[in-house]
């Protein structure tokens, strides 16, 4: 990204592949943002832990980047989850916008891992 | 007790006994400790066996017994008497006293003074104001012929029996079409970020004046504004009645979106069917959402003002039409008022108007007036309070009086402007600036966070749609003025055609985190005017 307006932290557990959102996702990085997210999913992985916890500004550029990763994602047989704290604004965002109805979306990253441990081998 | 039969009755033991049911300790009685306690005083100075009190019921055009001595089981058996009909009856019907010698089933029609044996009976109105109240009647178990004296008394007694009845009686109609009032007045106005409603209900000074008037203000679902104001032309608990079934009714037409117009039509057939015959003048208008343009139906009411700061002027119906409930007019026209910012529209009943000493010109001319030099500036609710002193001066209303006033505000100064490069790198500056502004407006972080955001998503939509490869420039301006966040974005571009659904999104997420959106695209450029309310 020319000026970081967004970070990243990724990590694994276990089969699981978790990303630490933080920062703000708008139209002049979410280019950027779904290619950091589709590279880091491995083959192995069962699946994507996106946590927006850290997460200021989301607009719907991102969410729609959001959603083609998801899909991405599925033509890949991966699941994605988002840990969307409900008092963070962008937790307005995506249910103004609708996301949750396509996306599943925990409250924290512990429900959002034990909801993992059920995915499906890919 | 024949004892004061035939013989004249001092001047001095006549005012005793007057006095004693004129008493000043009677005056907090409810009616029925009042009558019972009259009842009791009358039996006494005439030296009578029975006495009883009949009332009015005027829908029936009936006597009921309400108040009885000696004949107790009258008013449990809530003996009914038609007007015209019987000794009470015919009292009723003819307004005059009656003295009967002789009782028995030609002269008297209830059973229970004809079981009790009474023997002789006086009866006199109860009038007040020229209105028959009841009748009063005194009766013996022992043949008596009752003299002239007597009848006069028990007439004197009447009189003020029936002054002291009306007095009450009102006072209770009063209390009823107080609470009907209430409950058919909106407790709360609506909130429409952009627009200020105001409004005022008096009653008349007097409790035969207390009637009819109504005045209404709901939003419907598609974000219309429905404006009322109702008068019943009638007064007393019928037509607070009637304004009840007339607001409901136009409620529930209005919820069903259908043009004033069509609204006061089917009203009108609505109460010709259901009405109680009564008579309604309505002014009823719909406010769009955008609030430019009052489109309204007067029907046989006074026409609204239009208040802008070079005065007022009447908004007249193009072509007059009937008031409510006769059922005759076909359709109600519908005349449109364009309501610029820093304008006022003010409804209002003829009681606001109306003086009994001068044609309804004058007062037409003072109102517009009046209103023309108070309620163009400053807060409506200090403005419509400003109105009423100065037009009822100090008069005592003789009608009811309703005002209601909407006013849209001028705009407000931007305190806010910004000029970004038409580039996606732009938009975080832009948030950055406009949040610590929302910030130093004390906006709270919910309210700021949707702004923020509605105006990033504009001006997304500008940088990816307005503009070629060469680029160019979006501004943004915002003020705040009395709660209302008013936000402008503006590029001088022309947006390529939507690319569907993805853009769509974006507009609907602006929608839903303001009040009101509006994206006008012109040759020169599109201008995105956003509004939401900071509380």
């Amino acid at each position: 990204m020319s000026r970081e307006i967004a970070s990243f932290d990724f990590k694994c557990e276990g089969a699981v592949s978790v990303a630490d959102l933080s920062g703000e996702v708008d139209m002049s990085n979410a280019g950027e943002v779904r290619q950091r997210l589709l590279q880091f999913v491995s083959n192995e992985d069962h699946g994507l832990v996106l946590d927006l916890s850290g997460l200021s500004f989301i607009d719907s550029a991102g969410l729609h980047v959001v959603l083609e990763v998801m899909t991405l994602l599925e033509e890949r047989s991966k699941q994605l989850s988002l840990v969307v704290p409900p008092d963070i604004h962008p937790a307005r965002t995506i249910a103004l916008f609708g996301l949750d109805e396509f996306v599943a979306v925990y409250p924290d990253r512990e429900a959002a891992l034990n909801a993992a441990r059920s995915w499906p081998v890919s | 007790m024949s004892d004061l039969g035939g013989s004249t009755l001092d001047a001095l033991e006549r005012l005793r006994r007057l006095q004693s049911v004129t008493d000043a300790t009677l005056a907090h009685l409810s009616v029925d400790e009042l009558l019972n306690e009259l009842l009791e005083r009358i039996r006494e100075i005439l030296d009578a066996d029975t006495a009883a009190v009949l009332l009015m019921d005027r829908s029936r055009n009936e006597l009921v017994a309400r108040a009885a001595k000696g004949l107790e089981e009258e008013v449990e058996q809530g003996v009914r008497i038609p007007v015209g009909k019987g000794f009470a009856g015919r009292i009723a019907a003819e307004g005059r006293p009656i003295v009967l010698d002789r009782v028995d089933h030609t002269t008297v029609l209830n059973p229970i003074l004809r079981q009790k044996e009474v023997k002789s009976l006086v009866g006199v109105p109860l009038m007040a104001q020229g209105e028959t109240l009841g009748v009063l009647h005194v009766g013996t178990t022992t043949k008596r012929r009752f003299s002239r004296d007597e009848v006069e008394l028990l007439q004197l007694v009447g009189d003020r029996v029936a002054l002291a009845l009306q007095a009450r009686l009102s006072e209770r109609a009063r209390v009823v079409i107080e609470t009907l009032q209430r409950v058919f007045t909106p407790e709360l106005l609506p909130e429409v970020p952009g627009l200020r409603i105001a409004t005022r209900h008096l009653p008349a000074a007097t409790a035969v004046g207390v009637g009819g008037d109504w005045y209404d203000a709901f939003v419907l679902p598609s974000g219309d504004l429905v404006l009322v104001m109702g008068d019943v032309a009638g007064q007393g608990v019928t037509a607070a009645s009637v304004m009840g079934k007339a607001r409901d009714a136009l409620r529930a037409y209005a919820l069903t979106g259908l043009a004033p117009g069509d609204i006061a039509a089917r009203l009108d057939r609505f109460l010709h069917e259901f009405g109680e015959g009564e008579i309604v003048t309505l002014l009823l208008g719909v406010l769009d959402k955008e609030l430019t343009t009052f489109r309204f139906v007067s029907a046989g009411h006074l026409p609204p003002l239009k208040v802008g700061t070079d005065g007022a002027t009447f908004a007249w119906n193009r072509t007059p039409n009937p008031p409510l409930g006769l059922a005759r007019a076909s359709r109600f026209e519908e005349t449109v008022v364009r309501l610029e910012r820093g304008t006022s529209l003010l409804l209002y009943t003829d009681g606001l108007v109306e003086r009994r000493d001068e044609s309804l010109d004058t007062g037409l001319e003072r109102i517009r007036s009046v209103a023309g030099s108070v309620l163009w500036e400053g807060d409506p609710n200090l403005a419509i309070t400003d109105l009423i002193t100065l037009l009822l001066e100090d008069r005592r209303l003789t009608d009811d009086a309703a005002a209601l006033l909407v006013k849209r505000p001028s705009a407000p100064e931007p305190t806010f402007e910004a000029a970004i490069a038409a580039q996606p790198h732009s938009l975080t500056g832009i948030r950055r600036s406009l949040m610590q502004w929302l910030e130093d407006k004390g906006t709270s972080r919910l309210v700021s966070g949707d702004v923020v955001l509605a105006v990033s998503e504009a001006c997304a939509n500008s940088i990816e749609h307005a503009y070629g490869p060469s680029g160019g420039f979006v501004t943004v301006a915002a003020a705040m003025d009395d709660d209302l966040i008013e936000v402008e974005i503006r590029d001088y571009g022309q947006w390529r055609r939507s690319d569907g659904w993805k853009r769509d999104k974006g507009i609907a997420l602006m929608r839903g985190l303001m009040d009101y959106v509006d994206i006008d695209p012109s040759e020169t450029g599109t201008t995105v005017t956003m509004r939401k309310s900071a509380r």
